[in-house]
């Protein structure tokens, strides 16, 4: 196992933001005047209320979105090292793999594009 | 350093059993998904103990960044909320069988590793992500090439599948 400092600072910053995150509730906790019953558990204390559960269902529209973000993202991690190291490459060969790489992932797009999938629909099912 | 390690690696076991627990136990499937988000952290932090930084920055990109999202759209395709149809805990016998299956997988590589133990190195070995760059350029470019067809056909798959439905509606 390996332990360096950046890990060290990784933890550190997380428990810093942990702290910024968690600090407000837990002082809000212990400082905070106590009051009970009425509306306490509504999402407004004032107002209408409100019809229905809190659990609404999306359309499947938004499903095919995070799915495409997910491909993309996957992207990312075969481009990253590449890009990192393409500044030391020489000749066109580098320059053709990652030209195919990346025209196959703009075929995808234009196929969605003629798909209508990035025209936003009027009516959310 | 050295006990630092271990310490940190008891820290990042505490919180993969207990997100997992989260994960398994949660009468909520949202609560479920945030033990699920701490488990694949404390994986990311095992991953920078293991020495490949880039593979824990990555864990938490996509798996926390992107899977988490689609299943938190998968959920709020359901109808899972406290009340809900979905939201009825499961027989004992399935409850059962899944155990099984855990303990079954779980022993057996458990078995081989401590019984098999692998030649290696005392200290895992940072490969860079310049080396991982020149090797997806160099000799696994086919396979480089043949990742973003993968990607294509998945994109358009999932585009294929869902996208038709709305049309036909």
């Amino acid at each position: 196992m390996v332990f360096s400092w950046l890990h060290l600072a990784i933890i550190l910053f997380l428990i810093g933001g942990l702290l910024f995150a968690g600090g407000p509730l837990i002082l809000s906790y212990l400082v905070a005047p106590r009051a009970r019953g009425g509306d306490m558990g509504m999402p407004y204390e004032c107002g209408m209320r409100p019809y229905g559960g809190s659990w609404t269902r999306f359309g499947i529209n938004y499903y095919v979105y995070a799915l495409l973000f997910l491909a993309f993202d996957v992207d990312v991690l075969y481009l990253f090292p590449v890009a990192t190291v393409y500044r030391a490459t020489e000749g066109w060969l580098p320059f053709l793999e990652m030209f195919i790489f990346l025209f196959v992932l703009a075929l995808a797009i234009i196929y969605f594009w003629a798909k209508g999938v990035f025209t936003w629909p009027r009516k959310v099912s | 350093m050295e006990n630092m390690a271990k310490i940190v690696f008891g820290f990042y076991t505490l919180i993969i059993l207990g997100g997992s627990l989260v994960a398994v136990g949660a009468k909520s499937l949202v609560r479920a998904m945030v033990g699920l988000i701490a488990t694949l952290l404390g994986v990311a932090g095992m991953y920078m103990l293991l020495n490949a930084q880039f593979m824990a920055l990555m864990q938490i990109l996509i798996y926390v960044g992107a899977v988490c999202v689609l299943i938190f759209f998968a959920i709020m395709l359901t109808r899972a909320d406290a009340g809900g149809e979905e939201a009825a805990s499961a027989p004992l016998r399935q409850n059962l069988l899944a155990l099984t299956a855990v303990l079954s997988v779980g022993g057996i590589l458990g078995w081989l590793v401590l019984t098999r133990p692998l030649a290696t190195t005392g200290v895992p070995v940072e490969v860079s992500i310049e080396k991982l760059g020149l090797g997806l350029l160099g000799p696994y470019g086919l396979a480089f090439e043949l990742i973003s067809v993968v990607l294509l056909v998945s994109m358009a798959g999932a585009v294929l599948l869902a996208w038709e439905r709305r049309n036909g509606k």
